[in-house]
């Protein structure tokens, strides 16, 4: 398997899920209300 | 085998993304909790119909925001989307375009009329990283309101997909909103009529030209988790590949291209099995990998 996919992976996962914790979620739910 | 697997799927996730059919009777876009995640490919925001919201959209959103949201204390750096597409790319890269995206599938079809075709110049690709870079994240991010509020630059003055999906079916649903269009509106149109006349004569004008979302996919071609694979004794430089590929990419000079949108479309046309769909391998050799021939 290759590495450097597997980090990229795993990297963007952690983004991802920094993201929601962040608030990210309810922002794109609101986006609707502010087009 | 491959053409009519790759349209059954591009039909499903296209029906089954849009799948709001509650839309002539409620006049408004769909607002649900699945509003929340991504669509792989580019898919209007504003369909009337689109269950999912746009990653390209979403992005550019983000970037408007975020000198107004800092100010207040809670910037929102748009981390879920950036990581939810990196995930995409780094597990299957551009197949997303062949596979899953319905404005490419809405193009493949286009191509699909009885025509004279035309060549594609292939420099035109490296405009959709400038459209990447400067419509969708500095665009948004710089050019701010008295309130540090941007604008979704890429939506606002290109985005077809919106034109097509999102504004056109709107404004028959509303008639009023009629009364409300301006100079970017017809701007949009304009753009939408020229991309439709070119995907007719020059296959997936849009993706290879201005799509930023392929633009970003392209990026993990290289590295993705899965890949084409070439296998050199099998193949007899036929070209057959490079002549059915709607990217127009030669799969034996660059096995690892940009452009390609993993459609595998080649895979049919050799009939010497020289090409191959598989997980990617840690050794350098499975380039050009040896084998005797098959016929």
């Amino acid at each position: 398997m290759p590495k450097k996919a597997l980090w990229l992976i795993i990297i963007f996962t952690i983004l991802f899920i920094f993201g929601i914790n962040t608030g990210d979620l309810e922002y794109l739910l609101n986006l609707g209300s502010t087009l | 085998m491959m053409v009519r697997l790759r349209m059954l799927i591009q039909t499903l996730v296209a029906l089954g993304t849009n799948a709001y059919f509650l839309f002539p009777w409620a006049a408004v876009i769909y607002q649900g909790p699945l509003k929340a995640v991504c669509h792989p490919g580019l898919n209007c925001y504003s369909c009337p119909a689109a269950l999912l919201s746009c990653p390209v959209g979403a992005v550019q959103n983000f970037m408007a925001s975020l000198r107004f949201a800092g100010a207040l204390g809670f910037p929102h750096f748009g981390t879920m989307v950036i990581g939810y597409v990196g995930f995409i790319g780094a597990l299957v890269g551009r197949l997303t375009c062949g596979w899953m995206c319905p404005f490419g599938f809405i193009q493949d079809l286009l191509y699909k009329i009885p025509t004279r075709k035309f060549s594609y110049w292939p420099p035109l690709r490296w405009i959709k990283y400038g459209v990447l870079v400067v419509l969708v994240l500095l665009m948004p991010l710089l050019l701010v309101d008295h309130y540090g509020l941007g604008e979704a630059w890429f939506c606002k003055l290109i985005c077809p997909a919106g034109t097509l999906e999102g504004a056109l079916p709107l404004i028959f649903l509303k008639p009023s909103l009629w009364a409300t269009l301006g100079a970017y509106f017809w701007n949009k149109i304009s753009i939408l009529i020229v991309i439709i006349g070119l995907a007719i004569f020059l296959s997936r004008f849009f993706c290879r030209t201005l799509c930023p979302l392929g633009a970003w996919y392209s990026l993990f071609s290289r590295m993705s988790l899965v890949r084409l694979e070439y296998i050199q004794g099998n193949c007899v430089e036929c070209q057959a590949c490079a002549k059915d590929c709607p990217m127009g990419v030669a799969p034996f000079e660059n096995i690892d291209s940009r452009e390609c949108i993993l459609c595998l479309r080649c895979l049919d046309s050799c009939r010497f099995r020289a090409l191959t769909f598989s997980l990617r391998h840690q050794l350098p050799e499975a380039h050009t990998r040896t084998t005797s021939p098959v016929e």
